[in-house]
């Protein structure tokens, strides 16, 4: 069977097509899944979009974490399936407990949209194996509230196990050490803020999100 | 027409109507190492405003519910649990709780 990709929608998701037509731009195949399926099929990876699910009320990820498909997403990623969570997604992984700590308004009261350099500080994850380590990548961003923060512990806990995976090389939303994205500690949940899906067809003016979904379909096979 | 009134009060537990409604006031706040840009934009207005008395401005949030409960420490306990299940997130954020009995 060939490797499926299933890309979870929850009311108010916006960037499902970017990520499916991405996929198969690279050759993938994937699947949209309704927030209200109880079961995800065959599937060999998982991506949480980007958007507003459930219109970021209370906090963003905070009501989407119990939609009835987020059960399986947990079983699926604590089995091993690769998972990655993009921007709101990323939100959606903290808010369940999949990735530690939170995403909070961006310190300077703005939202942000532009493209950013990044630097890929790990590639002992699902989304960061076929880059290099040092790697600068020029991503798009586009949120309010990416400004990752989690207390010294936690900090210390993802310095000593490897667990940045991208950051930015300025200061754009006031992150703690500059985080963009982390992973787990097995490197098979990925979470970051900037939209890889965005800078993927030659089309959009930059490719450089190719080498973190191209890592991600490698590890859905 | 009393007959069923009447009826209608035996098939009630004694568990249901002895249950109080009680108002429920969360407050959640920012903890004090997060950064508060609501509370920043808020400051600098006031300050715009010559009120540069005003400062450390923090914004949380407020959800304002009821609760059907026995006591008022089932009322806080049960508060307790939908705080840490869904309305807090303790990496960002703390709670305080205020319970009263519902008028009428």
């Amino acid at each position: 069977m060939n490797p499926l990709i299933k890309i979870i929608t929850f009311p108010g998701t916006n960037c499902e097509y970017d990520a499916y037509k991405q996929l198969r731009f690279l050759g993938a195949e994937a699947e949209l899944v309704w927030h209200q399926q109880s079961t995800l099929g065959n599937c060999s990876g998982i991506i949480l979009p980007g958007g507003f699910a459930h219109g970021d009320y209370l906090r963003p990820g905070a009501i989407a974490r119990f939609s009835p498909i987020m059960e399986e997403v947990i079983k699926f990623a604590e089995a091993g399936g690769p998972v990655v969570g993009i921007c709101n997604g990323f939100q959606v992984l903290t808010e369940c407990g999949l990735l530690p700590g939170a995403l909070s308004k961006n310190e300077e009261m703005r939202f942000i949209c532009k493209t950013v350099p990044c630097v890929v500080k790990s590639t002992a994850s699902v989304l960061t194996s076929a880059a290099t380590g040092g790697q600068e990548l020029h991503l798009p961003i586009n949120h309010g509230e990416g400004n990752y923060v989690c207390d010294d512990a936690t900090l210390q806990y993802l310095t000593t196990n490897n667990m940045i995976v991208l950051s930015y090389t300025t200061n754009v939303n006031g992150s703690i050490e500059n985080i963009a994205g982390i992973t787990n500690k097995i490197g098979n949940v990925v979470g970051l803020m900037p939209h890889p899906e965005r800078a993927v067809d030659p089309l959009t003016g930059q490719t450089d999100g190719q080498v973190l979904l191209k890592s991600f379909i490698e590890a859905t096979k | 027409m009393a007959e069923a009134t009447l009826y209608l009060m035996t098939t009630q537990t004694t568990e249901e109507m002895n249950k109080m409604e009680y108002k429920v006031q969360v407050i959640i706040k920012p903890l004090d190492v997060i950064a508060n840009p609501e509370g920043k934009a808020i400051e600098r207005a006031l300050s715009a405003l010559s009120f540069t008395q005003a400062n450390k401005v923090r914004v949380g949030k407020v959800v304002n519910f009821s609760i059907s409960a026995d006591t008022a420490e089932a009322a806080q306990k049960i508060t307790e649990e939908i705080c840490q299940k869904l309305l807090v997130n303790p990496v960002m954020e703390y709670s305080e709780i205020l319970i009263s009995q519902e008028a009428g």
